[in-house]
């Protein structure tokens, strides 16, 4: 009897292994990505249905490994180039995933990158920085691949699944969330939110408000660069100095509520924090204190929005 | 003859084994199958992009005003209708403007289709019915278009909008 039943579960088996492994895999589903970006102003998107994207990507891949290589693969819907031809450096940028589902629903995320030290009126002292030269193309993805220095405001989800996992640098779990969005898609836009020169103009519907987020960043590099400058100027020890500093990058700050002056905390705290660093770095005082302070030196752009009507400025 | 009770306890574990194997093997190909049945693999294709210039659509003409907004609808589609109003606020807005845009309702649907939407949903706007939007290259509806003279697309709006697009759009219209 049972010498029957194994022999029937056997055939079955067989069968269940020779149709399921001939079956086809399920349906390709076609998602159209429609690009946003500003050609009036020589910024340009390459996004993954562009035909130049693959010849862009692997000059992206080139030098890094296999496995490197690969994870630039997967993340090709959530990823796009920019290209600079403004004839002007770009200093910050936020780019827009809209994917639309079925459903009507439209889920949006954002990426935000700037740099901080072109801001405050420097160069970037990385290689590549942030900033993206004209004439040059930068890799753009959802997922956290590099990491860049300056401010950067890490990307906004719509989902907090997609915001935690992004928050544990899981990027193969967030690439499955997102990708799971995808599948429910029906089409994907794919925009330039808003772009910055170095001038400090800045251009795009900004939908993000990543330009009041830079505006209150700077605000707080430049206030806290000032108060550090004028306690050593009324005669404060630099270690005390240092060790308010320390203090502040210490300091808690809420922001759920999305508060301005949070916002303006925050940001005080993680350059604060950014002093410390570059003091660990050094192992004195008076170097780190003297390196935080150069940007004071140079003039920083004016932050505005172009109005519509403005000609470009050189 | 009897078998030994020995090789009797081994073929019935045997086969029971055997069983449990084949069991394992067919869930696993089973599982293995819907797997990929439900997840589809995604190819992207290129969209509309701002700054390309729209193909010819009959019925529509970019040339009768500095600015076209085109609003690309299904009879069929639960989020045209749920649109209406604000399409309609959208037409009473741009009257008001120094620099009118003028605006097109396309439907790939027949005409008879269309005469029902609007009676049904009380659009305002000039309409255009079977319609090739597929050369549009949007696949979600409702969509907007907004193109200058040259039928060059400035900004494009895909699906239903929330409040604050609707605004975005409200501002693009005015010139804001």
């Amino acid at each position: 009897m049972i010498v029957r039943i194994s022999l029937a579960a056997t055939v079955i088996g067989i069968v269940v292994i020779g149709l399921t492994s001939l079956a086809p895999a399920g349906a390709t589903r076609k998602i159209q990505i429609h690009t946003k970006d500003m050609p009036e102003h020589g910024v340009k998107l390459v996004s993954p249905a562009d035909p130049s994207y693959s010849g862009e990507l692997e000059r992206e891949k080139s030098g890094k490994d296999a496995d490197a290589k690969q994870e630039l693969d997967s993340i090709a819907p959530f990823s796009a180039f920019l290209r600079n031809e403004s004839g002007r450096l770009i200093v910050a940028y936020t780019l827009k995933w809209e994917i639309t589902r079925n459903d009507g629903k439209t889920v949006k995320h954002f990426v935000s990158i700037s740099d901080g030290d072109a801001l405050s009126g420097g160069r970037s002292t990385v290689e590549p920085g942030p900033a993206v030269q004209n004439g040059s193309s930068r890799f753009v993805a959802l997922a956290p691949l590099t990491s860049s220095r300056g401010i950067t405001i890490t990307p906004t989800f719509s989902t907090s699944e997609a915001a935690a996992l992004y928050r544990e640098a899981n990027t193969s779990g967030l690439l499955q969330n997102l990708v799971n969005e995808l599948v429910q898609a029906s089409d994907l836009t794919l925009s330039l939110d808003n772009v910055v020169f170095e001038n400090g103009e800045a251009v795009g519907a900004d939908s993000a408000h990543t330009f009041d987020q830079l505006r209150s960043a700077l605000f707080a590099r430049n206030d806290l660069l000032r108060a550090i400058l004028n306690a050593i100027r009324r005669g404060k020890s630099l270690e005390d100095v240092m060790s308010r500093i320390k203090n502040l990058s210490e300091s808690e700050v809420d922001l759920s509520g999305g508060r301005p002056a949070d916002v303006y905390k925050f940001h005080r705290r993680e350059f604060a924090a950014e002093i410390v660093r570059i003091r660990a770095a050094v192992g004195d005082d008076k170097t780190a204190l003297w390196y935080a302070l150069q940007p004071l030196a140079k003039k920083w752009p004016e932050l505005r929005k172009k109005v519509s009507g403005d000609r470009d400025q050189e | 003859m009897r078998k030994p009770k020995l090789d009797s306890v081994l073929e019935k574990v045997t086969s029971v084994l055997v069983l449990l194997a084949a069991l394992g093997v067919s869930t696993f190909f089973l599982v293995n199958y819907y797997q990929r049945q439900s997840v589809a693999r995604v190819e992207l294709g290129s969209g509309m992009r701002t700054g390309e210039t729209l193909p010819v659509i009959e019925g529509v003409s970019y040339h009768q005003a500095n600015r076209t907004l085109l609003i690309v609808m299904n009879t069929d589609s639960q989020h045209c209708i749920d649109s209406v109003a604000f399409y309609n606020r959208l037409l009473d807005a741009q009257r008001r403007v120094e620099s009118p845009v003028s605006i097109f309702a396309l439907f790939p649907n027949p005409e008879q289709d269309v005469k029902r939407f609007i009676n049904e949903s009380k659009l305002q706007s000039f309409t255009v019915s079977g319609a090739d939007v597929a050369k549009l290259k949007l696949t979600a509806t409702p969509a907007l278009v907004l193109v200058d003279r040259e039928g060059r697309v400035e900004d494009f709006w895909s699906g239903k909008l929330t409040p604050e697009t609707e605004q975005e759009v409200l501002d693009r219209i005015a010139g804001r």
